[in-house]
């Protein structure tokens, strides 16, 4: 069993093994890849609700007995470099009788896509696979469950679920950035998918449209921008204004700025009256820094009381 | 892309400074949950320091 699992350079291959019947997991069985072939990054058990197929790791000498016929050939099957391009580049598989298939990445309803270097499935496929209520009580445990993010930040299951879709968000933020350019991205906060982008100059991208639309579909998202470094790198009283002021709608608020990614939420346990209360302040704090009336060193004095106060839940990760 | 963005790392002092920082904002947070009323009464007192660093600082201003 471990000698299975020493790693890529003594186990460079990997072999399908299905133990089903469905036609394209059969059509699969045996196939031996190289590990770092890019068909494995969407094409990995479990590859549909129910699959119970295997990838198992091959050594360079099993590899070299399937393919020259040893005793251990009829386990396994060795593409052609043409064939494998083929399967590679455009998901069609020859098979030994000359029939060849189509075993594209599945995109249909309830197929499972998940990159095998990373321990989680998308969020939209998790969702496809549970009923509506299974679901809800599924978001709900999820956004009580903490886990130890690889930074050591302590999370809930849900932030780490919704961590690959704000990391896209994030490098295109970034790309957008390196350009003079700002975006803002809205990801549904229940299924992790982007529903709206915009791009424009400086100040120029206004997401009230994005928030009115989330708003009359009744989703709640988390709102990804970037800011520029020059004074405060920290949320400014504009980004926690529209927090509270639409909090219906904003679940979390995301601001890239260079290598740090903050994240402010509302803290779910403030009244209306108390929110409505503190959007009056924040505006009143944004006039004030618009008009050069409240300093950089002033606001970020501000926001720190905030955070310890406990009414905004803040974090910052510093990392690509 | 890549290259662009390693041209954008921040130096090792850089990173470090960054992280402390991220640890020191973390600190901050309050160690339980509070309820809606201790919550309530953070932001009443929010608003009066607030309003009264602005008045202080507009007096400041007009008087020189």
């Amino acid at each position: 069993m471990c000698s299975k699992y020493r790693g890529k350079i003594r186990q460079p291959w990997r072999q399908w093994n299905a133990t089903e019947f469905q036609p394209i997991a059969a059509a699969l069985d045996g196939l031996i890849l190289p590990a770092d072939s890019p068909f494995w990054k969407d094409h990995f058990p479990p590859w549909d609700w129910g699959c119970r197929c295997q990838v198992v790791p091959i050594t360079a000498e099993e590899y070299k007995e399937i393919a020259q016929g040893g005793p251990g050939a009829a386990q396994g099957r060795v593409l052609s470099d043409v064939e494998r391009r083929e399967l590679e580049r455009n998901g069609r598989l020859a098979l030994p009788n000359g029939q060849v298939i189509n075993v594209s990445a599945r995109q249909d309803e309830g197929a499972l896509r998940w990159d095998p270097r990373d321990l989680r499935i998308p969020l939209e496929d998790l969702r496809r696979a549970y009923d509506p209520e299974v679901w809800q009580r599924f978001a709900e445990d999820m956004r009580g469950a903490r886990v130890t993010l690889a930074d050591g930040e302590r999370g809930t299951a849900w932030d780490w679920l919704l961590d690959p879709a704000r990391d896209d968000a994030r490098r295109q933020i970034m790309a957008q950035a390196r350009r003079d350019k700002e975006m803002a991205v809205a990801i549904d906060w229940d299924t992790g998918e982007r529903i709206a982008a915009r791009v424009g100059t400086a100040n120029s991208v206004s997401v009230a449209d994005i928030i009115q639309d989330a708003r009359k579909a009744g989703r709640r998202i988390s709102l990804e921008h970037g800011h520029t470094p020059e004074g405060s790198d920290l949320p400014s009283p504009q980004d926690l204004m529209r927090l509270v002021s639409d909090s219906d709608v904003v679940a979390q608020l995301g601001v890239h700025v260079g290598w740090v990614r903050h994240t402010v939420r509302l803290t779910e346990e403030v009244s209306r009256k108390g929110s409505e209360r503190l959007a009056e302040r924040l505006f009143a704090n944004a006039l004030a820094m618009r008009d050069g009336k409240m300093s950089t060193a002033d606001w970020e004095a501000r926001f720190r009381g905030y955070v310890q106060r406990g009414v905004f839940h803040y974090e910052q990760r510093v990392g690509r | 892309m890549n290259n662009e963005l390693d041209a954008e790392r921040p130096s090792p002092e850089e990173l470090e400074r960054l992280k402390r920082r991220a640890e020191y904002f973390r600190s901050l947070r309050p160690k339980r949950n509070l309820t809606t009323e201790e919550l309530d009464k953070a932001i009443d007192e929010i608003i009066k320091e607030e309003a009264e660093r602005d008045r202080m600082m507009e007096g400041g201003s007009a008087k020189s």
